[in-house]
């Protein structure tokens, strides 16, 4: 995540909401970023062509120029930085549109800080060029991307293919809360969360057959909203 | 929500009005004929008295200046030029002495006027006249019924022809008139029935005719105008308020988050996790309130509209909710064949995850909730049944509105959007959906329509 100078990443955020600008930079600053507001879209795009970054995160309804319209400029300047596109319009049609006007992702607000974190997390992995590796290695847990097999400190876990995109997605975000509608999006690709909680049922599965046979639980549940994929030996059970 | 909109013309009430007038206006025509052929038969009949009583007049006279014998030659020569007629003189004794019947008519008194008899060996009916002359003899003159009921039937064959055919003329006018009025109203009640199914923009648009059909139409325009008005209000309303509400609502949970992380013990960390979870509801409810308004917004718009195989977006929705429904002891069945619709494939997702969301919340354990896909002559048909409690009769138009909620199911999680949003995704497809009883239990039924 550091930036090709050698010092922190530097993330330009474009919102027009104060608190919500500082409290966004609070949570990229916590992950390593240097981050500079902007309040307004045309400060945002004057900001952004006049230096790198490595990532902006842009509020969709901004003063003046809107974050859509910053985004297609910025691509019309062939600046590739990743971009999160930030809006309080959270349907699928404004998803859509989003992306289509050169946003890397597109999240709703209000959202949960875990799941801010996760989507720059994967943004900026994405960006790297690390999406594909073909061992993921997790602690004792060992993912073999091609053969799509699982082992847990040697011995082979059978699992679905839902199940192992599931692990994949999780393991993509180690050691952090993957929040639930990151998985839904990724492994469902579904734009929406279902109002019985589907994926528990999925993730208590994966946990059950990764977890047994041995004493400790690799998956940690977070608030109802999301998963960790332990990096350590993991929780003791019925502690999760 | 299916309000007839075309009855057939039988059932309808205009037709059947023109119906009676018809029938009223032949009664008439009957009665007025009946009047007619009273009136002509009567003058037929004075004319025929006329005529009888002047030829016994004639007969007398021959009689009193040449008597009996004169009298004879005149009736012969009478016999003779009016054949049809009859004529009788018989003596004092009652024996006949010229004429040509054999006798004097049974029951028939001597001298009598407005005779009315039958002579069987003519197999006729006669009326006419008796008189007795000055040496006892008796002279009946008669003159045939038959040439009168030909004057009749004649005269009924006359006046029933013109009114047959203004009763026909009447029948295709009223029919005319009937299927144009019938048409008009059709349209209004088309109107109607597209508004309660959630088309809040259909109006009848008969604008232009200044009759009472065309103030009716305008005055349904008009209110119908008004309904979407106040719709529109309360949507805007409620739109606003999750609009508004959410950068707040932002603040609010970033704050939270914040607080979250950095407080100092558990209990503290639990408080703020409660808070948290609470403002996600509000959110939760605020963003459904938003898709459903934003998914209404956009029917009729092909915009984004790419053919779905709703064959597909079942098999996703069993593969996402098969654990959950093993889970809680559900059976999850479907039996699909392939079925292609135009529609946007995140919200037909979204339509049929609802509805089978819903089917495994309402089921006992050990139930069965099976989803069908079948299409037939044009229509596709998705049906989802549960083995649920079922929804009321009264209350399965009502569940599909915003925040409906049966008394039966106010102890389930949900806050009564799911439904209102499923509605308003089938509309944009410009699908019809339904709630039926499969007894037991609740059919949810989705018909698209090639």
């Amino acid at each position: 995540m550091t930036a090709a100078e050698g010092g922190a990443a530097a993330a330009l955020v474009i919102e027009d909401d104060g608190e919500m600008a500082a409290h966004v930079a609070g949570l990229l600053a916590a992950m390593g970023f240097s981050a500079t507001v902007e309040s307004d879209g045309a400060r945002g795009l004057a900001a952004a062509a006049r230096r790198r970054f490595d990532l902006i995160v842009a509020d969709r309804m901004l003063p003046g120029l809107d974050g859509l319209d910053v985004v297609a400029r910025l691509r019309a300047l062939d600046v590739a930085t990743p971009v999160l596109m930030l809006s309080a319009l959270g349907r699928a049609a404004n998803k859509v549109e989003g992306l289509e006007q050169g946003a890397d992702d597109y999240l709703a607000k209000p959202f949960s800080d875990d799941e801010l974190v996760a989507r720059v997390r994967a943004l900026m992995r994405r960006a790297k060029g690390e999406a594909h590796p073909e061992v993921m290695l997790v602690g004792a847990l060992e993912i073999r991307i091609k053969a799509r097999t699982v082992h847990r400190a040697g011995r082979h876990v059978a699992v679905s293919p839902k199940e192992f995109e599931l692990l994949r997605c999780l393991a993509e975000h180690a050691g952090a809360f993957t929040p639930r509608a990151l998985l839904l999006e990724r492994v469902w690709k579904l734009k929406f969360d279902p109002q019985t909680n589907v994926v528990d049922v999925h993730v208590s599965r994966l946990r059950g057959k990764l977890d047994e046979g041995f004493e400790t639980t690799l998956i940690r549940s977070a608030r109802g909203e999301g998963y960790m994929l332990l990096t350590g030996d993991g929780d003791p059970k019925g502690a999760r | 929500m299916t309000a007839v909109t075309r009855a057939p013309l039988a059932r309808s009430a205009l037709w059947r009005f023109m119906l009676a007038l018809a029938g009223a206006f032949a009664l008439a025509s009957l009665a007025a004929g009946l009047l007619a052929h009273r009136a002509v038969d009567a003058y037929v009949r004075a004319r025929v008295a006329e005529a009888i009583a002047a030829d016994l007049d004639g007969l007398a006279d021959v009689h009193a200046a040449g008597g009996a014998a004169a009298l004879k030659q005149a009736i012969g020569r009478r016999v003779t030029a009016e054949p049809r007629r009859i004529y009788l003189l018989v003596d004092a004794q009652g024996e006949p002495q010229a004429g040509n019947v054999a006798g004097w008519p049974n029951n028939l008194a001597p001298d009598a006027r407005g005779l009315s008899f039958r002579v069987e060996e003519r197999d006729d009916s006669f009326e006419g006249d008796a008189r007795a002359l000055a040496d006892g003899s008796r002279l009946l003159v008669a003159h045939s019924q038959a040439d009168n009921r030909a004057l009749r039937a004649d005269l009924l064959g006359r006046l029933a022809l013109p009114a047959l055919a203004a009763l026909a003329l009447m029948l295709l006018a009223s029919w005319r008139l009937a299927r144009r009025a019938l048409a008009r109203i059709a349209a209004m009640n088309a109107a109607c029935a597209r508004v309660e199914a959630g088309e809040m923009t259909a109006r009848v648009g008969d604008l232009a005719s200044q009759d009472e059909l065309g103030a009716l139409a305008r005055n349904i325009d008009a209110m119908l105008g008004r309904i979407e008005a106040l719709m529109g209000g309360v949507q805007t309303l409620s739109d606003h308020i999750a609009h508004e509400t959410r950068t707040p609502l932002a603040r609010l949970r970033a704050r939270l988050e914040r607080a979250h992380a950095g407080a100092a013990d558990a209990a503290t960390r639990a408080a703020f996790d409660d808070a948290i979870g609470e403002t996600q509801t509000i959110i939760d409810i605020f963003s459904a309130l938003i898709d459903i308004t934003a998914t209404e917004a956009a029917r009729g718009d092909a915009k984004g509209l790419v053919d779905v195989d709703l064959a597909g977006t079942v098999a996703r929705v069993v593969d996402l909710y098969e654990g959950v429904a093993e889970d809680r002891g559900v059976r999850l069945t479907a039996r699909t064949a392939p079925a292609h619709v135009l529609g946007d494939p995140t919200l037909l997702m979204r339509m049929v995850a609802n509805v089978v969301d819903n089917a495994i919340k309402f089921s006992p354990e050990g139930g069965a909730v099976s989803i069908t896909l079948a299409s037939a002559g044009g229509e596709t048909t998705l049906a989802v049944r549960d083995e649920g409690p079922g929804v009321p009769q009264a209350f399965r138009e009502a569940a599909f509105e915003r925040f409906a909620r049966a008394e039966e199911a106010r102890g389930a999680p949900g806050h009564g959007l799911g439904l209102t949003l499923v509605r308003a995704i089938a509309i944009r497809h410009g699908m019809k959906i339904a709630l039926e009883d499969a007894h037991p239990g609740l059919r949810v039924v989705i018909r698209a329509t090639a």
